[in-house]
């Protein structure tokens, strides 16, 4: 008879442990693997000379955050940008990007002392972001300022850089220099959900 | 020679209309083109995860028409896009839209078909220009 018993209290320790050990474990990993994230990225890029302003979007470019790490990494379809005019873009994706042969650019990097923001917390940091940039198959080495802005378990991450087009091995033909600037501005403008 | 001078100046107009016509040149756009390729959701997301390289040949810059479900809508800034289900919880085929008028009455769950220009896969594939 209270061996009985014994066995059964035995049961329901054993049940409750096991309980406590899933919700430890489980919230750990949760920690670990917790990330943001998003498909529907706004990048654009300005060129901006006397002679021709030129402009382009995409707007489903990848983006993740580890909030464990604070790595950030974006990716980018060449051909997903969109121009007004047409020919331009022609130009840009067979002359300049070479789109065929180099479908996306990529950005892996790291946000300094990421560790001291609070993500739970709203409110706008202005951090320091860098890291690689890969674009028409070159990779240098860039950095920049951006605005993470927590907003209700959203973050906006903006930044706007500016990149040399000759630091990519992109060959702007004569003809048409004056009209496209040596120095492009790069801007950023994501809105990030928590991934589950 | 004097005779000359008017051919000279109808070719210089020609010249300039043709520039100017090629400078502003419309976009390609999917609506009234037939497509190139016509292929499910599941079938194009399986050329990209199996060799990706081989289906940037074989579908990028093509117009693809995919049929399928529709995942979520997403308002963009400008336009519209929608993820159409692919049979993978992490994939799924982006088909952005130039106005957000063009997905008007459309639903989540609405089976729908979409053409557009593929650009290529990120963990997604992505369309643009699309029409429905």
């Amino acid at each position: 008879m209270f061996f009985i018993i014994y066995l059964i209290l035995n049961i329901k320790i054993v049940k409750h442990l096991i309980f406590i050990i899933f919700l430890l474990f489980g919230n750990i990993t949760l920690g670990v693997s917790q990330k943001y994230f998003t498909k529907t990225g706004r990048i654009s890029f300005y060129s901006d000379t006397p002679l021709e302003k030129i402009e382009a979007h995409n707007k489903s470019s990848n983006c993740v955050l580890d909030l464990s790490t604070g790595k950030l990494e974006f990716g980018v379809l060449i051909k997903g940008f969109q121009f007004e005019k047409a020919l331009m873009q022609e130009h840009f994706n067979e002359n300049y990007m070479e789109s065929s042969k180099f479908p996306k650019a990529t950005f892996k990097g790291q946000i300094d002392q990421f560790s001291k923001i609070d993500v739970t917390k709203n409110g706008k940091n202005i951090v320091k972001v860098s890291g690689e940039l890969t674009i028409h198959g070159v990779t240098k080495n860039v950095s920049t300022d951006a605005v993470l802005e927590v907003i209700n378990g959203k973050m906006n991450a903006d930044a706007v850089f500016n990149i040399l087009v000759a630091d990519y091995n992109i060959s702007i033909p004569s003809l048409v220099k004056d009209q496209i600037a040596k120095s492009v501005k790069v801007k950023v403008d994501t809105t990030l959900d928590l991934l589950k | 020679m004097k005779k000359v001078f008017p051919y000279i100046f109808i070719l210089a107009l020609a010249g300039i209309a043709i520039g100017y016509y090629m400078y502003n040149k419309p976009h390609n756009e999917t609506k009234n083109t037939n497509s190139d390729v016509i292929i499910t959701p599941a079938d194009l997301l399986k050329a990209f995860e199996a060799d990706e390289s081989a289906a940037n040949v074989a579908y990028l810059d093509k117009i693809v028409e995919v049929e399928g479900n529709v995942k979520s809508i997403n308002i963009l800034e400008k336009g519209i896009s929608l993820s159409l289900d692919a049979g993978s919880e992490m994939s799924s085929i982006i088909c952005e839209f130039e106005s957000a008028d063009a997905l008007a009455g459309v639903k989540t769950g609405d089976k729908v078909k979409v053409k557009g220009f593929c650009t290529g896969y990120l963990t997604d594939i992505v369309l643009v220009r699309c029409s429905i």
